[in-house]
């Protein structure tokens, strides 16, 4: 049954992030064809203006693509499980953990495919951008690898903690949301105000424990470590503190699927 | 008869309110019966408990002995009081939805009565009136073969001719090893389809007997013995 819920979820909710996602994809390739396309002009003032106007309304289109695809699929849990469409929902022949696990596994691959799409995004921006700088393709390489050895990031374990960082913030996000939907629901009347101050509540929990934990994995020690260790530092600062942040992410994940799974299955309050 | 739904002191309180007192039930196959009770008089808080939409604070209830839960569900076809289909769906879309979870939803029987009224199962919901949103989720309901039929108010608000429909439709398409609970304060105009009656009354079961019996021992109609029971 599992299976039939998340095919059925993927079936109705596909149109509204694929669209998001291809705009996503669409911005940095007309952002980077535009930017790219008016270095040679720059003494211009109007020029520079423009060039200004575009990078903004670049960065207000991903962040709204990325806030729509959030709300579009917080919304549908709302309709889905505690409005009148909850009558549906909950009459089927399933378990409940089913229901909650078939929304947070859809909602995390979409909000998954819109981080992936706006690093692309900014990915696609970038190239048109160096596009129009006087370096040949070998060059700009060497020249990144160069960055990378003085900087000694990007190696397998700083690749794979990455990975499981987008992974786990994509599954994170979607689940902060639900978890504050789910709260918002045991009140009797306002449950979107009770989702509403959840959320705020959430956030200023979140804040807390990622301060913590960068003070905890060292970003804000690297400053006191002598010159000779700065390199080494700062590679271990960031593998640190990615991997810190991946594993509160991730514990984060277990405790609002367990309390959107234990409110729901106990304190369903359908009006 | 075998007991197909078995309640057994249930009790709900909104705050302190009481929508159902220690209530206790049992209804067997085969049988059509009328929920009744004036308004707040705790028949959708029953109907939520057995359908598991809200949680009693005490008290069991079990169908074809199985507690609220996914063997439960199964055997029960519920319509709400309200409209619970997303609206931006396609008839066709939903009806795929049911059959892909009722093992015992009819697609042939769904379509059959669709053909019947002249509903497109290409058409969204949100392009039809309220009454035909209504009788599509009468012809969702009524197109499984479950056990238990449960229906929340299926005619309020409805016009006489819907109203005809809606009962025609009901007295047609169920099983009769199967059971309907109809829940309705429009008593005369379901009387005649009902075997059994419940007259329920601030979260407590006041009466339970046939429709002949009342008609019989009490010499009066459903109807008028109910607007005697909850005079204001």
């Amino acid at each position: 049954m599992l299976g039939k819920l998340i095919h059925h979820e993927f079936s109705a909710t596909w149109k509204v992030p694929v669209a998001l996602d291809a705009l996503l994809i669409f911005l940095g390739a007309a952002g980077g064809f535009t930017l790219g396309n008016v270095p040679h002009m720059q003494d211009s003032i109007g020029v520079s203006i423009i060039m200004f106007l575009i990078t903004v309304i670049y960065y207000v289109g991903i962040i709204a693509a990325n806030i729509v695809t959030m709300v579009y699929l917080v919304m549908r849990y709302y309709k889905n499980l505690y409005t009148s469409q909850g009558y549906l929902t909950f009459t089927l022949p399933v378990r409940t953990d089913q229901i909650i696990t078939a929304k947070v596994i859809t909602g995390s691959v979409w909000m998954l495919f819109c981080f992936i799409c706006t690093i692309l995004s900014v990915l696609i921006a970038a190239l048109g951008i160096i596009s129009q700088i006087t370096l040949s393709g070998p060059d700009f390489i060497h020249a990144m690898k160069e960055f990378n050895n003085e900087m000694m990031i990007f190696d397998a374990k700083f690749a794979f903690t990455l990975i499981f960082l987008i992974i786990i913030s994509a599954a994170g996000s979607v689940l902060s949301l639900y978890f504050c939907v789910t709260v918002g629901q045991l009140w009797a009347k306002h449950k979107i105000l009770g989702a509403v101050l959840t959320y705020v509540a959430v956030y200023i929990a979140n804040q807390v424990i990622s301060t913590v934990t960068f003070f905890t994995s060292g970003l804000f020690g690297t400053a006191a470590q002598s010159a000779a260790e700065f390199d080494s530092a700062f590679k271990t600062m960031y593998s640190q503190t990615l991997l810190h942040l991946g594993i509160v992410v991730l514990v984060e994940c277990i405790i609002c699927y367990a309390a959107c799974l234990l409110i729901t299955k106990k304190k369903v309050n359908l009006d | 008869m075998s007991s197909l739904l078995n309640v057994s002191n249930l009790t709900k309180r909104y705050g302190t309110t009481v929508a159902l007192n220690d209530l206790s039930l049992e209804l067997e196959s085969g049988h059509i019966i009328g929920l009744l009770g004036p308004n707040g008089s705790g028949k959708t808080t029953l109907i939520k408990i057995i359908c598991g939409l809200l949680q009693p604070n005490t008290g069991k209830v079990t169908v074809k002995g199985h507690p609220v839960g996914v063997e439960s569900k199964k055997v029960i076809s519920y319509l709400p009081d309200t409209t619970y289909l997303d609206m931006s769906q396609k008839v066709e879309d939903i009806i795929r939805y049911f059959s892909d979870f009722y093992e015992d939803f009819d697609t042939g029987r769904a379509y059959d009565m669709l053909s019947k009224l002249g509903i497109s199962a290409k058409d969204r919901l949100k392009t039809m009136s309220k009454g035909t949103r209504e009788k599509v989720q009468l012809i969702l309901v009524m197109s499984r073969r479950a056990d238990l039929y449960i229906l929340d108010e299926p005619i309020a608000g409805v016009d006489p001719a819907a109203r005809d429909y809606i009962l025609n439709t009901i007295i047609t398409n169920y099983d009769e090893n199967a059971s309907i609970l109809l829940s309705t304060h429009l008593i005369s105009d379901v009387e005649n389809i009902l075997d059994q009656v419940i007259f329920l009354k601030e979260g407590n079961i006041v009466r339970f007997s046939t429709v002949d019996e009342i008609r019989g021992s009490e010499g009066q109609s459903v109807d008028s013995l109910f607007r005697e029971v909850f005079k204001c």
